[in-house]
């Protein structure tokens, strides 16, 4: 047993010094070449070729490999990895490689910073990458400074790093969308639910913010009756739903923020009062959308996760080949609101 | 699974037989079980009774037969995990694999009927299957290959949870939820009869199945001795192993139960169903008197230690409780629980 050990653990140091031997010029010959700063970090906006973003005709020296760097463990993540797939179609054409990869199962820094430094190690000439927490920002700078731009998208964190440019939802933005419309579905005085996902998730506070904010600019008199998390999971959310009508025979509607709200919507149909209590979600899941067409979710909320798989990849190649900078940091994704009306155009194709 | 190895000498028996509590825990007759667990769960019935006399000052629409029935709903799957916990807890093991094996049982079901035109029936017990085999692997990495079971099934959560993915991934790659439309299914985890949800009788009817099968049959008071002093449990001729193994199983095959029955509720197999709830289902296990170290406990108490977690939950929403103070209270009340019973424990 020892002997095995001792055998393992000398070919892992040898290895290492293989590997240390292989990759240390490369990594001192890419440290000369730090892409010079795009937008202001914080600069925002909406782009008008959002999800269509063309690659520029100029073709690079060299064929280019991009890595973007996702989740796959949930159905959110099905049109984001469409997208980068489509994106990956039309760069082909220009000798490009574009690979998803999948480092984990959450957006934390250990995951994500981990996975940036195999694909600088892996000399990847950019990397798009999801950058959930303050810790990814020190990866991001180091594979900068080795010369290979990074851009973020889906989420990022608020301290400021040397990516590129962002792309993904406001938050912010997106809950007051959902507050707007709650407003305008419960009347002046209705009392209102607050299923978020998780109390420690920034987006998810950050919408629960826009949300009361707009529900309070246009129904001063609504009442928010309560708060409570769902961890994403549609047993809890269906749960508090349930709660929230016990306790408030009045209610008006019920606002799900993060994952898996069709929870609330099985409980508001049991309840058989679809309609009665307005149900508003995030994102466009089948499950989701199954609840949209039967009219129990008035709208949910997108946030265009096809454009975030997409753009990001495109968006590099144009910076590595034509030398373009998006206009903003962050290039914010629309927050469409999704109805029975307009459903069609954002369901997935069935699988 | 294996005898044991030696048969013991007659003084090594009777120094085991010694080392024995003189009455109670291990070995007791099927009346001092009732005698014990009626002193340990009346501690727990109290402060879940002091709980809900406080809710029912605090919300009027607390004690709404509508809203019992509510939160009993509520704590269904996690009372029925907290069984198998119960069980295994007893035996002297632990199960972090719960919430894995959850969604496994109900991504496979799912799956088998939705995508592979399976019988639900058939399906359903292809899933439930698949959580007892799972409980074996569980079993069999305590017990054959010697791993400490809180890292064994350490391990399994993990596995487990990949499996569940694996199972989930549609065409695209990416782990979907799983939609199941059968209305079977349907009536195992939505369905009621009369005024009472499917899934509270399930989980009433599996609690009074296991308080009797641990205090009346051989095999559930094997499962007190091996808890409570596994040695002389070996030494009285109990195979330990296979006893260890047992309660693995059935906590495997509860979990996946759960599963089916989340999966009836929802009309969809999440693939995140069941993230993270060991914590609650052993919580309800030792709030309801069930001891770490085993040999100790009783499902009846777990029953209570589900009912107080999911009576709390239920405050949050009927009381208003400020978000902060969520997270904060349940793990107040799972260190009060285990304060109590720890000062019950030292006066005794």
């Amino acid at each position: 047993m020892i002997a095995h050990l001792r055998t393992i653990v000398l070919s892992l140091v040898a290895t290492s010094f293989v590997m240390a031997c292989r990759n240390g010029p490369d990594a001192k010959a890419s440290n000369s070449a730090r892409p010079p700063n795009g937008p202001a970090f914080a600069s925002a906006g909406v782009v008008p070729d959002e999800g269509t973003v063309q690659p520029v005709a100029q073709r690079p020296k060299k064929a280019l490999r991009i890595a973007v760097l996702g989740l796959e463990s949930s159905p959110f993540w099905i049109p984001v990895k469409s997208g980068a797939q489509r994106a990956a179609r039309e760069l082909a054409a220009r000798g490009v490689t574009v690979d998803w990869i999948v480092p984990g199962e959450v957006h934390t820094a250990d995951v994500f910073g981990r996975a940036i430094d195999a694909a600088v190690a892996k000399q990847y000439d950019a990397i798009a990458t999801i950058a959930g927490d303050a810790g990814v920002a020190a990866f991001i700078d180091r594979a900068v400074n080795a010369g290979i731009p990074v851009a973020t998208y889906n989420s990022e964190t608020d301290t400021p790093n040397d990516r590129l440019f962002f792309v993904g939802a406001d938050s912010y933005a997106q809950g007051k969308a959902a507050g707007t419309l709650m407003c305008k579905l419960v009347g002046p005085t209705g009392k209102v639910g607050i299923i978020t996902g998780f109390f420690a998730v920034e987006a998810h506070q950050l919408r629960v913010k826009g949300f009361e904010d707009a529900l309070h600019a246009g129904c001063p008199q609504a009442a928010v009756v309560g708060r409570v998390e769902n961890q994403d999971k549609a047993e809890i959310a269906y749960q508090e739903a349930k709660d929230f009508m016990t306790a408030h025979a009045d209610l008006a509607g019920i606002i799900a923020i993060a994952g898996s709200p069709f929870g609330a919507a099985r409980a508001v149909e049991e309840a058989g009062k679809a309609g009665k209590v307005h149900l508003v979600t995030f994102d466009a899941v089948d499950e989701t959308m199954d609840y949209v067409d039967k009219g129990v979710i008035d709208a949910t909320i997108g946030q265009d996760p096809d454009a975030q798989g997409h753009d990001p990849a495109v968006r590099l190649y144009n910076y590595l080949a034509g030398g373009q900078v998006p206009p903003y940091g962050r290039l914010y994704t629309r927050a469409d609101v999704i109805t029975k009306a307009n459903a069609a155009q954002y369901r997935l194709p069935r699988q | 699974m294996h005898p044991p190895t030696a048969s013991p000498s007659k003084p090594e028996r009777e120094a085991a037989l010694a080392e024995l509590p003189p009455s109670g825990d291990a070995l007791p007759s099927a009346r001092g079980v009732g005698r014990i667990l009626a002193i340990r769960e009346a501690g727990t019935l109290a402060a879940l009774a002091v709980l809900c006399l406080l809710l029912s000052i605090g919300s009027p629409y607390f004690f709404t037969v509508r809203n019992i029935f509510n939160v009993l709903q509520g704590m269904s799957t996690i009372g029925i995990m907290a069984i198998g916990a119960t069980i295994v807890l007893v035996a002297g093991g632990l199960d972090l694999s719960v919430g894995s094996v959850m969604a496994v049982g109900a991504v496979v079901t799912a799956r088998l009927m939705t995508y592979q035109g399976l019988e639900a029936w058939l399906a359903a017990l292809v899933g439930l299957a698949a959580g007892l085999a799972f409980g074996l692997v569980n079993g069999l990495l305590v017990t054959r290959a010697r791993i400490i079971p809180f890292i064994a099934t350490l391990g399994t959560l993990s596995v487990g949870r990949g499996l569940a993915y694996l199972f989930a991934t549609g065409p695209t790659g990416v782990a979907s939820n799983v939609p199941m439309r059968d209305a079977g299914v349907g009536f195992l985890g939505a369905g009621y009869v009369g005024p009472v949800p499917m899934p509270v009788i399930i989980m009433l009817v599996l609690v009074v199945i296991a308080a009797l099968f641990l205090a009346n049959t051989v095999l559930g008071r094997q499962i007190y001795a091996v808890g409570s002093n596994l040695r002389a449990a070996r030494l009285c001729g109990i195979s330990v192993d296979r006893v260890q193994c047992f309660t693995y199983i059935v906590a495997g095959g509860l979990s996946a139960l759960a599963g089916v029955i989340s999966t009836g509720l929802l009309s969809t197999a999440s693939t995140n169903l069941g993230q993270g709830v060991e914590l609650d289902v052993i919580a309800a296990a030792v709030i309801g008197g069930t001891s770490l170290v085993g040999g100790e406990g009783s499902v009846i108490g777990t029953l209570f230690g589900a009912a107080i977690m999911a009576v709390v939950r239920n405050a949050f929403v009927l009381l208003g409780i400020p978000l902060h103070f969520q997270t904060m209270i349940i793990g107040l009340v799972i260190l009060l629980a285990v304060g109590l019973d720890r000062r019950r424990h030292a006066n005794s």
